[in-house]
């Protein structure tokens, strides 16, 4: 592996690179002397993390401290698609400000999670951990991942890695031979088969045309009121499920089946078409552009469920969408 | 169809539109708002539902008053007001965003 160094002279501009730890004391050796680096090039360090990850550099800071901001990642770990896009935002607001920003982000997605929800949220963020190597690029900035293997087992670490271009290592920033390109590992994705469906759910229509889309949306409604869903989440599940509905009836096949169930504390919404038409690697990933005319389904959907899974088979496309009672009533939505 | 989701009414230069503006009925909706002549605002407060399909309709609707040389005064309910800033839309060519009591401080409309 080749070293590279992340301060302003001679960087590479875009540094998105995994810290994975397995102590305290790897903590320290990896990450302090980046943030010297950093701290003494000018750049302003943001660190977004945990609360034992944050006693333990500010007390491995000292009086250096006082010059990092602490974020809490409450501040920015909402659903995932809303937390990849508030990341966006700060570091669009850093750019324009015109000062390179260093951000050290401890993902905090599993804490709040129902231990029996029906997904593994963890996997479900990773996609977003590849795109960032896309959707942050342009910003110019560092973001330091920082995955702990105490926390996750050792195949998410090895996911992580993959997806990272860089590694913060004890000997300094080196490139990783092993990443996975973000378009391969997006279309990747989209071949991995969902867990069956329950047997028995709340809710199970089929849907022939747009104009039934009225109707899927009344008994939505009616279902998420019923499992004791607020207004406002209420209307969060109708208008993800919607989106994903037309685009079944516009670009996939009708008929279109729609399924509703609960599990453990999550609504769970499921949209099968007989089109077959497999996902492009990127949909509703990339927020559209002004005036764009299509494609703003998906992207609705991600940013309005937890989170959204995808498979293609032969025959089907599945897209099932997640919505935790807890993380769904967390507001308010910040994006935009 | 359309008129089965939503309702148009015109009270001198404003048209109201109420109800759900969806893939079904959105260009029925657009259509129905660009016959109109002589129309300021465009009232969409009373719109519970608003789709992407919706949203690309309005894109249409600026447009075309922008291409007259106009600017339309556009009222959002708060579903639709939503729907726009998750779609990065804090302005849309052809509309000025007003509050009931008119325009928002800091909005960028027409921009």
């Amino acid at each position: 592996m080749s070293q590279v160094d992340i301060t302003r002279d001679g960087a590479p501009g875009f540094v998105h690179a995994a810290l994975i730890v397995d102590s305290d004391r790897s903590l320290r050796e990896r990450l302090l002397p980046a943030l010297d680096r950093s701290l003494s090039a000018g750049e302003a360090v943001v660190m977004a993390v945990g609360a034992h990850t944050e006693r333990v550099v500010r007390a491995a800071l000292g009086g250096r401290a006082g010059a990092v901001e602490w974020s809490a990642p409450g501040a920015f770990y909402q659903r995932l698609g809303l937390t990849f896009s508030a990341f966006r935002d700060h570091l669009a607001h850093r750019h324009a400000a015109g000062r390179r920003v260093h951000v050290v982000a401890e993902p905090d997605i599993v804490a709040s999670a129902d231990p029996e929800a029906p997904i593994d949220r963890v996997a479900a963020y990773l996609p977003y951990e590849a795109l960032c190597n896309q959707a942050y690029a342009v910003f110019d900035c560092a973001v330091t991942c920082l995955w702990d293997s105490r926390r996750h087992p050792a195949l998410v670490i090895e996911g992580v890695r993959d997806l990272h271009p860089f590694e913060m290592t004890a000997v300094g920033v080196r490139a990783n031979l092993g990443f996975t390109a973000t378009a391969d590992y997006l279309a990747g994705r989209n071949l991995i088969a969902l867990e069956p469906p329950p047997a028995s759910v709340d809710l199970d229509l089929e849907v022939g045309s747009l104009g039934e889309l009225a109707g899927v949306r009344a008994a939505l409604r009616g279902w998420a009121g019923g499992r004791g869903f607020a207004v406002e989440a209420i209307d969060d599940v109708v208008t993800a499920a919607d989106g994903i509905v037309t685009n079944a009836v516009e670009h996939g096949r009708p008929p279109v089946r729609v399924r509703g169930w609960q599990a453990a504390d999550t609504l769970v919404v499921q949209v099968d078409d007989t089109g077959a038409v497999p996902l492009p690697a990127f949909g509703g990933y990339r927020p559209p552009s002004p005036g764009q005319r299509r494609g703003r389904g998906l992207w609705i959907a991600r940013q309005l469920a937890d989170a959204v899974t995808t498979h293609t088979t032969d025959s089907h496309t599945h897209v099932r969408l997640h919505f935790p009672h807890e993380i769904t009533h967390r507001g308010p939505i910040t994006n935009g | 169809m359309g008129s089965v989701l939503c309702s148009i009414d015109r009270h001198g230069p404003t048209l109201v539109v109420a109800g759900e503006i969806d893939a079904s009925n959105a260009q029925w909706v657009g259509e129905r708002i660009g016959v109109e002549t002589g129309v300021h605002t465009v009232d969409l407060s009373g719109v519970r539902f608003c789709s992407a399909a919706g949203v690309t309709m309005l894109f249409d609707l600026g447009q075309d008053a922008v291409g007259r040389g106009d600017v339309l005064r556009l009222l959002r309910s708060p579903q639709l007001d939503r729907m726009l800033r998750l779609n990065s839309q804090d302005a849309i060519e052809g509309f000025t965003f007003v509050a009931d009591g008119g325009p928002v401080p800091g909005s960028a409309g027409g921009s």
